[in-house]
């Protein structure tokens, strides 16, 4: 599997490995992490997976304890082949692979533009990038090559950052700020009206719809197997701060 | 055609190994500039600069409804001032005829060296001889011109001289704040700085008026006789007026011909005889504060260090202009380019677009390669005007040492908006604005008398149009957007992109797998 330059490059990073799981022996820390718990394999997969996808730039390192890819992403921008190196540091929760990790502008070299909020160009101000809503995340646990998807959106997360640069605003679809993000994502998943209402005025602590009633949505089935089904699942996704702040109406979901 | 990163930064590592070190010495002695001075032999030359001009040439330039008489009389006039005027500077006054920059006279004067008064006194006698000469001697040859009337300036200290190092065309060129000052000054009458109204004698500074820190000076025709006397400046207005007069009758109004270009202008092929009359975009380049940069440097090393910057610069410009681009450089005027476009005939869009991309390119040869290359240059940054029209070009004067000349209100135009605005600021004129796409239109910011746009690259404009893209919510590849995926393919490397490539068809995932990018969220981040 792989080609010459890919299995060295793995056989490198098990090097590597060992002599950090060596350290965190040392340090009482060993099984702790997602890395030491399946003897590297994962990890050894994520830097094939970098290599093969030409990712030449980044590497796995062991930084403070843990393991985190860094280097640089080249971006060239077109025809002209001007190339923009994006300095890059991803770190991975340790729940990964289970939770997604997180892309970061180490940096800082993109900068608030134009008296316009950092958060408009969708990074927090640690230089953490925002790649979609939470309760939206396109990671996926399961697949053994998330990492290339994840990287793939990093990639164009980066270009749309070059072309803030050139035009003071965000290029391509985005949900609004904060807590309003989430409201979208509600109006978008719940569309009918009725059922926003609804499904805000029961996290409100208002009554729920009987069990085995019809469904109020109309379609015809109970509550229980039809509309509390998304009601559990969308709370289920949503973060806990915005369900407070729509408890205590901070955030309105009926528009 | 156009310009590349890769390309544009080979070019100047060529050219700066090939440089070879870079001597800047005080002039000692008297020497034939043109001789002495190459693209590393550079003195720094104490002198006093005159600049002079006839404001009329431009408009009558542009306009098209002059008969075709009317127009080779014009050219003929421009041809015969820069005659006359030419053999004044150096056989009268033992000047410097540095070149003409369209209807602009820029004369030096250095020698005797280092003797302030002597040389303060002639450039001023200069500047009070062509006032007169335009007065009484050529308006009474060109009466149709009767209107014209000169306006000069002039100021006195140290310059770095230098030549431009490419072969055919070399030109000499000097850097710092006398060879600047002067030019600016010109409005109309003879004007002069406080620094050469310092060097004056005394019945020359008797002369003067002062209002601010211009002085100005004047005088009648008895008066410049007793002056030019005094200086033992030897000037004939009979024979003068000869010459002027052997000069008009030596070209028939027939014999000056005047076309429009469906290939490149060459000027070399051009004369009195054979002109180009073409709608076309000037574009004038300039380095933002050059002259002080170079004034300011505290040492030998860092002026050598300065001057290798400008080297790197003038070449790279001319070949973004003639290799990337379309367009034919004019004229090197001290740390400014001069280029015209006017490629495909008469289609205004395609001129002003091609105008355009190469200005953007002179930015990014600026901001991207030269300073890859010279990072002391991070603080220098260009601007540069744009304006499009009719615009004549000639290459006239006498034998052996004729001027590449454009002439036209465009040209006038292009190099006020040049001169107006700052680093990395590209502004074009509403006739140039009004060619361009919409989404470049996008870019600039409207001011009082243009259009501009600050800090674009090429890549800007490549992002600028990336974005309609994502607006569109198309799906995108990584591909086309990872450099090492795609950048500087040579044959070795395209065989291994090749195989990787391969492999990548047999194992998921791809690079070239298109999918949609995520739908961002500004917000809190875990
Ligand atoms: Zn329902």
């Amino acid at each position: 599997m792989g080609s010459a330059p890919e299995q060295r490059r793995a056989a490198r990073l098990q090097r590597a490995y060992a002599r950090g799981i060596k350290r965190l022996e040392l340090r009482g820390l060993k099984g702790r992490h997602w890395f030491d718990v399946d003897n590297g394999s994962r990890l050894a997969h994520d830097a094939t997976l970098l290599a093969k996808l030409g990712f030449d730039e980044l590497t796995h390192e062991m930084r403070d304890g843990t393991v985190a890819i860094v280097g640089t992403i080249p971006l060239v921008t077109g025809a002209s082949r001007v190339t923009h190196r994006i300095a890059i540091e991803i770190r991975f929760p340790p729940t990964y692979p289970r939770e997604e990790p997180a892309a970061y502008d180490i940096t800082h070299r993109f900068k608030a533009h134009d008296g316009k909020p950092l958060a408009d160009r969708h990074l927090a101000e640690d230089g953490c990038c925002c790649l979609w809503l939470r309760s939206r995340s396109e990671w996926d646990p399961r697949d053994p090559d998330a990492l290339a998807h994840f990287l793939r959106q990093v990639v164009v997360f980066f270009e749309r950052q070059l072309i803030y640069d050139v035009l003071g605003r965000w290029a391509g679809p985005e949900y609004a700020h904060g807590n309003e993000g989430y409201a979208e994502d509600v109006r978008e998943t719940l569309r009918d009206r009725n059922m926003i209402a609804l499904f805000e005025a029961i996290l409100r602590g208002g009554p729920k719809p009987p069990r085995r009633a019809p469904c109020p949505c109309g379609e015809g089935r109970q509550y229980v197997s039809c509309h509390k089904i998304v009601f559990d699942t969308l709370r289920r996704r949503l973060p806990l701060a915005f369900l407070n702040a729509v408890h205590n109406g901070a955030t309105r979901l009926v528009s | 055609m156009s310009w590349t990163q890769p390309k544009s930064s080979e070019r100047i590592a060529a050219h700066l190994a090939s440089l070879g070190p870079i001597e800047i010495k005080p002039l000692v002695r008297e020497a034939d500039l043109d001789a002495l001075l190459s693209e590393t032999v550079c003195r720094q030359i104490y002198g006093a600069h005159v600049y002079a001009t006839i404001p009329n040439f431009a408009d009558l330039s542009s306009d098209t409804t002059l008969s075709r008489d009317g127009y080779a009389r014009l050219i003929r006039c421009v041809h015969c001032y820069q005659r006359e005027v030419s053999r004044i500077v150096e056989n009268t006054f033992d000047g410097v005829r540095v070149h003409f920059q369209g209807p602009k006279l820029h004369a030096l004067f250095y020698r005797p060296i280092g003797d302030g008064p002597e040389l303060a006194a002639r450039a001023v006698l200069l500047q009070l001889v062509l006032a007169d000469f335009m007065e009484h001697i050529f308006n009474e040859a060109f009466p149709a011109y009767a209107d014209f009337e000169l306006a000069s300036g002039s100021d006195i200290g140290d310059v770095v001289g230098t030549k431009n190092g490419s072969h055919g065309d070399r030109e000499l060129l000097f850097v710092g704040a006398p060879a600047n000052y002067a030019a600016k000054m010109i409005i109309s009458g003879a004007r002069l700085s406080s620094k050469i109204f310092a060097e004056l004698p005394a019945d020359l500074q008797d002369r003067c008026v002062v209002r601010g820190d211009i002085y100005s000076i004047s005088c009648t025709q008895a008066g410049l006789d007793g002056l030019l006397k005094e200086h033992g400046i030897a000037w004939s207005r009979e024979k003068s007026m000869e010459r002027v007069n052997d000069d008009r009758d030596a070209v028939t109004l027939a014999e000056i011909d005047y076309s429009d270009a469906t290939t490149k202008i060459k000027f070399e092929d051009l004369s009195i005889r054979k002109n180009k009359r073409v709608v076309a975009a000037s574009v004038f380049a300039d380095v933002c504060g050059f002259t002080k940069y170079i004034d300011e440097a505290e040492d030998d090393e860092a002026r050598e260090e300065a001057l290798r910057v400008f080297a790197a610069l003038r070449r790279e410009f001319a070949k973004v202009v003639k290799e990337d681009f379309e367009g034919v450089r004019v004229q090197y005027q001290g740390d400014r380019i001069q280029a015209i476009f006017h490629l495909p005939k008469g289609d205004r869009q395609a001129i002003a677009r091609e105008a355009f991309d190469a200005a953007v390119a002179l930015q990014s040869s600026m901001e991207i390669t030269l300073k890859e290359h010279l990072p002391e240059a991070a603080a220098l940054g260009i601007a540069v005007g744009v304006d499009l029209g009719t615009t004549l070009a000639s290459s006239l004067g006498l034998r052996g040492q004729r001027d590449r000349i454009c002439l036209g209100v465009p040209v006038e135009h292009a190099a006020a908006l040049e001169d107006a605005y700052g680093p990395r600021d590209i502004a074009v004129s509403p006739a140039v604005y009004d060619e361009l796409p919409e989404d470049v239109q996008v870019l600039f910011t409207s001011r009082k008398d243009a259009f501009v746009a600050n800090g674009l690259t090429v890549d800007s404009i490549e992002l600028a149009q990336k974005a309609k893209v994502y607006d569109s919510g198309a799906k995108v590849a990584v591909a086309s957007v990872l450099g090492a995926a795609v950048v500087g393919l040579g044959i070795v490397a395209a065989a291994a992109a090749a195989a990787r490539a391969e492999e990548q068809r047999r194992d998921k995932p791809r690079l070239d797998q298109t999918f949609t990018p995520s739908r961002t969220h500004g917000g809190i981040c875990t």
